[in-house]
């Protein structure tokens, strides 16, 4: 690989990697497994790099290779039995009460209220829907969010559908009485 | 209302943005063309492959061919592992330490950079440090219980409690010793190894060690941390560290194993360091405390390395 072509990537790399593994640990919630994975799609996408133009299109490419990893990782780690309790409004927390992945109090401490607030109603989500929504967030496409996720446009749009609704009834008092569609 | 003014997507986008300035980008491309330099994970698993059908059919054909199939290095974590069990067991060894401090922070900080050397033993977490600066020679410990002594001279001695410590002395001694059963532990909780070696046979094990991203907020101890240790007992023979004060870097110390005797029980403590008609300024006499006091402040501008 050629010194301009190995500068191109680094900046690549450096340009990326920040949103790369926030939306990795947002779909693990386990910082260093998230950071791994990230660090692992980075290789597997510059092994392809004479393949692939990766400052242009590589964004799209290391999101799918995440979310697929981050998929697949989760899928394989499920539990032999899960500690579900049900809210008072009928929801479902999955949130393991031993979980030592959890950040600590000191850390929880060190994030606003809204983020708290976020990153709990983030969490009620299935992997799928959170993937969905935050990716739509960042200004993806539907059809783009289909091909990262690997499944239709009519299911990218029933999940993005269902998580905001479950997220608008948790951030409702954040969103200033907005409509959510 | 425009998809760009979607006040959950703004909300969202704004949860990442602010998970995102907290990614370290730059130790990451580091690893990530570390990475490459080694074998990747898939590669092992295609070779772990081809040396499995390799070993089956030798063994059909007759005979068994091992020759130059790669040997997969231990990770970096499983040898820390192995060197914290081999330097549990209480063994005297003896570091020479040096240490070049940030010529920056010391000047905004008034004082001038130095560099030292000093000499540091340790059993297990337990240290005394052997000191020839200025001319003059001392000895300093620390004992399990966190009471701290110094030895001024053969002649004369003082003992602090812990509650007397404080925070100055407490970090200078934090700065200048090694418990290396501790260090040890810190690294494999808070960094990610990498092994520098090709691990020949005989070959010093070097791993380096960076901090993972989620710790950088805590107010570590060490930035970068580079290990050589003995391929056979695993025992630490050199270890820099890139020390760090609240955030920022302090300077480089750097540990060399210079030998490895038995030492008196007595020399972790400071009667060993005394002799028999001795004068001790301890906290059981009333009658010393600000000269013990006065003692302590004094030794530490002399040391220069009042960091507050």
């Amino acid at each position: 690989m050629n010194g301009d072509r190995s500068h191109e990537l680094d900046a690549w790399i450096l340009a990326t990697a920040p949103r790369a593994t926030a939306y990795a640990r947002s779909l693990l919630r386990n910082p260093h497994e998230a950071e791994d994975i990230v660090q692992d799609c980075y290789c597997r996408l510059l092994a392809k790099a004479d393949v692939y133009d990766l400052p242009h299109d590589g964004m799209r490419l290391l999101l799918r290779a995440i979310t697929n990893a981050c998929i697949n990782l989760k899928t394989r780690r499920k539990p032999f039995f899960r500690l579900v309790r049900t809210d008072a409004d009928g929801s479902e927390q999955t949130d393991d009460p031993l979980d030592k992945t959890a950040p600590p109090p000191d850390e929880r401490a060190m994030f606003d209220e809204l983020s708290v607030a976020v990153e709990s109603a983030l969490r009620t989500l299935p992997t799928q829907q959170r993937a969905a929504v935050q990716l739509k967030a960042l200004g993806h496409s539907q059809q783009e969010i289909a091909e990262i996720i690997g499944i239709t446009t009519t299911n990218v749009g029933v999940l993005i559908y269902r998580a905001r609704q479950a997220l608008a009834a948790r951030l409702d008092p954040y969103l200033g009485g907005e409509a959510i569609r | 209302m425009t998809e760009a003014n979607d006040p959950l997507d703004a909300i969202l986008r704004n949860h990442l943005d602010r998970a995102a300035v907290t990614v370290d980008a730059g130790t990451m491309l580091r690893h990530i063309r570390d990475s490459e330099k080694t074998m990747p994970r898939r590669d092992w698993l295609k070779w772990a492959g081809i040396g499995a059908g390799t070993a089956v059919a030798a063994s059909v054909g007759g005979f068994v061919f091992f020759g130059n199939s790669p040997v997969p290095l231990a990770a970096a974590e499983q040898i820390v592992n192995e060197a914290k069990t081999a330097h549990t067991v209480p063994t005297d060894r003896c570091y020479e330490v040096a240490t070049e401090w940030e010529p920056l922070l010391f000047r905004r900080l008034q004082l001038p950079a130095i560099s030292r050397k000093h000499k540091l033993w340790t059993r297990g977490d337990q240290f005394w440090i052997e000191t020839n600066g200025d001319g003059a020679k001392w000895a300093m410990g620390q004992e399990t219980s966190g009471k701290i002594w110094f030895a001024i001279s053969r002649k004369r001695g003082l003992v602090y409690e812990p509650s007397e410590v404080g925070e100055p002395l407490a970090r200078f001694c934090d700065l200048v010793s090694m418990r290396v059963v501790s260090t040890l532990s810190e690294l494999l909780e808070q960094f990610t190894l990498y092994r520098k070696d090709t691990g020949q046979p005989g070959e010093t094990i070097r791993i380096e060690a960076d901090l993972r991203p989620s710790f950088r907020n805590r107010n570590p101890r060490f930035g970068h941390v580079k290990l050589e240790l003995d391929p056979v007992t695993k025992i630490v023979q050199r270890a820099e560290f890139q020390r760090q004060l609240n955030g920022e870097p302090a300077g480089t110390l750097t540990f060399t194993l210079l030998e490895t005797t038995s030492q008196p029980d007595e020399m972790y403590t400071l009667l060993g360091h005394l002799d028999a008609d001795h004068e001790l300024f301890d906290p059981k006499d009333p009658t010393r405390q600000d000269r013990r006091t006065k003692f302590r402040d004094e030794f530490l501008k002399r040391v220069q390395i009042r960091i507050k």
